[in-house]
């Protein structure tokens, strides 16, 4: 089904159900995720998105099923929303430095200047909140950032580790138009650069579309799953991305199951009777603008 | 050194103890908003006190095993129940100050000293006291050592430390427990008032001054090292009692701060 098959998967989900108290939220689901590949999860609210994603990060049992890693999988994670409590003072920065892998963030750690790991560290931070343009942030108490920064701080978060699978719920939530384009198109670079394999939430197909190597609909079952037509027209639509102000995405999948609820939300309600189809998509992104 | 005798030197440095090992507790205490979680571990230590009378066992012993008991109650439950820590820590703590009130009230030829239970006697420190006191500072060094970042992860975002690595579940029962030991201990010598307080009032008044946990952490020690100078002071020379007098001193302070504007940019 899937040509890289027979490499190994980052991780590996099967038959996975999961139930709250009596509430079935997810059945029967089954995917995997290799290094490279930008899987996205779409679906309406409270199709069990995130409850997946807990799930095959090991915060959340499933019911039923496995789910398997592959061995010293380092995992970058961006949750969908995180309080921070306005008691606690601290910087941006610090709340980046704090991500780093570093065994041993002890409390005196932070005294043991010019120290490797640490020059080290700082320049990884540096490097990822210039790419992510969140430099200005970094003296700034945490609790004081809007909504579509935090999303910028805490996707740094999860890169600053040099993760080997990203896993993204909703990155781009209240993040404006613009902002989302660069934050996608920073997400396939890093996949690129670093080979990493990304499993990612998000609502909009039309920017998401682009970079995708695979979508899953869900909607508390796996109601279908597909992929842009090819790698190489993948790119080539890179290649146009942010020449047009308008432009067309056409991409195929496969239809399991009725899946007209997900699409209502996900792509203005084009009804998914055929078996095998193309959605078209307007995507309304603006050139990428500069820096 | 004519100006303290010998009692006020041991209350001076036994109270600048606690304060120094309250602050790295109480800053945690106030980022997670379990202030209650102390004055319930603290409550639970009355039955601590009843069931050490009724086992006729050393009651220091069973405040600590009480308290440690409760904690590790208080850690599963809201591990594996619906109910909000705020309810569960309610229904804790006057449970078991009811139980433990239950018990004494069975034994004959036994009073509670309330005021003593709530404000203890630092002014009867001893030496026993202030070597446990060192004790309590070695374990709570030893775990700060270890877990200091591990447990800022844990208090900014539990599912989030767990993906990147940290051991949420042991380092969360870690504290708990540690909390609950210190607590159990200065019980004794300070009594139920001036533990919470000493954990909750500086780290809360530490705030207003401070850009880093760090920074919180060193003005909460200095506020609660404050605190006992200036509360034992006065009570020495207005003659005052000692625990309320320090509790009113942090609590100034706390006041204090407030009027000050937050340091953020
Ligand atoms: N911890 C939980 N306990 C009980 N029910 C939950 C819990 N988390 C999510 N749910 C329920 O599971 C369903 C799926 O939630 P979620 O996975 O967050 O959906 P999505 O991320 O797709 O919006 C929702 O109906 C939600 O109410
Ligand atoms: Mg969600």
């Amino acid at each position: 089904m899937h040509f890289s098959n027979f490499r190994q998967p980052l991780i590996k989900a099967e038959n996975v159900s999961h139930k709250y108290e009596t509430n079935t939220v997810l059945q029967n689901i089954s995917l995997q995720i290799f290094a490279k590949e930008i899987v996205t999860l779409i679906g309406p609210n409270g199709a069990g998105k995130s409850t997946l994603l807990k799930i095959l990060l090991g915060l959340t049992t499933p019911s039923q099923g496995t789910v398997s890693r592959q061995k010293n999988l380092k995992i970058g994670f961006m949750p969908q929303k995180i309080h921070i409590d306005p008691t606690l003072p601290m910087t941006v920065e610090r709340f980046l430095q704090l991500g780093l892998p570093n065994k041993h963030q002890t409390l005196f750690s932070k005294f043991k200047l010019g120290s490797f790991k640490a020059a080290y560290g700082n320049t990884i931070i540096e490097k990822t909140t210039q790419e992510l343009d969140i430099v200005n942030l970094l003296k700034q108490p945490i609790q004081k950032v809007s909504g579509g920064e935090m999303q910028r701080i805490l996707l740094a978060r999860a890169l600053i580790r040099e993760p080997d699978l990203l896993v993204l719920d909703e990155p781009v939530q209240g993040v404006d138009l613009q902002g989302q384009t660069e934050i996608y198109d920073y997400i396939n670079k890093i996949r690129n650069e670093h080979e990493c394999g990304i499993l990612m939430v998000s609502h909009d197909l039309h920017i998401v579309m682009k970079h995708t190597d695979e979508v899953l609909c869900l909607n508390r079952h796996m109601c279908c799953t597909g992929h842009p037509q090819t790698v190489s027209k993948n790119s080539e639509f890179q290649a146009l991305f942010g020449d047009l102000s308008e432009s067309l995405a056409v991409y195929e999948h496969h239809h399991n199951e009725s899946c007209q609820l997900t699409h209502g939300e996900a792509s203005h309600g084009l009804s998914a009777q055929n078996k095998h189809h193309e959605h078209q998509i307007n995507t309304t992104s603006k050139p990428k603008g500069g820096k | 050194m004519s100006l303290l005798s010998d009692f006020m030197l041991l209350a001076l440095l036994g109270g600048i103890g606690l304060a120094v090992i309250s602050a790295p507790l109480g800053v945690f205490m106030v980022w997670q908003r379990q202030s209650y979680f102390g004055a319930t571990l603290a409550h639970s230590a009355l039955l601590g006190i009843s069931i050490g009378l009724f086992l006729q066992i050393d009651l220091t012993l069973s405040v600590i095993l009480i308290s440690m008991l409760v904690a590790a109650a208080i850690f599963w439950l809201s591990q594996h129940k619906q109910l909000s820590s705020d309810t569960l820590l309610g229904i804790l703590a006057h449970s078991s100050l009811a139980f433990g009130l239950v018990l004494i009230s069975l034994q004959d030829n036994i009073q509670i000293d309330l005021m003593g239970y709530l404000f203890g006697d630092i002014l009867s420190i001893n030496s026993i006291d202030l070597s446990l006191i060192l004790l309590t500072s070695i374990l709570i060094l030893l775990f700060y050592f270890k877990y200091w970042g591990a447990l800022l992860n844990v208090t900014l975002n539990p599912e989030l430390a767990q993906v990147e690595g940290i051991n949420v579940k042991r380092v969360q029962l870690l504290f708990v427990l540690l909390l609950a030991f210190m607590i159990a201990l200065s019980m004794k010598i300070v009594g139920v008032l001036l533990v919470t307080s000493l954990l909750i009032i500086p780290a809360a008044a530490a705030r207003k001054l401070s850009t880093s946990p760090e920074q919180m952490l060193g003005f909460s020690i200095f506020i609660g090292v404050c605190s006992i100078i200036g509360g034992l002071f006065t009570s020495y020379y207005i003659d005052l009692p000692t625990g309320p007098s320090i509790v009113v001193v942090a609590t100034i302070l706390f006041l204090l701060l407030q009027l000050k504007p937050q340091p953020n940019r």
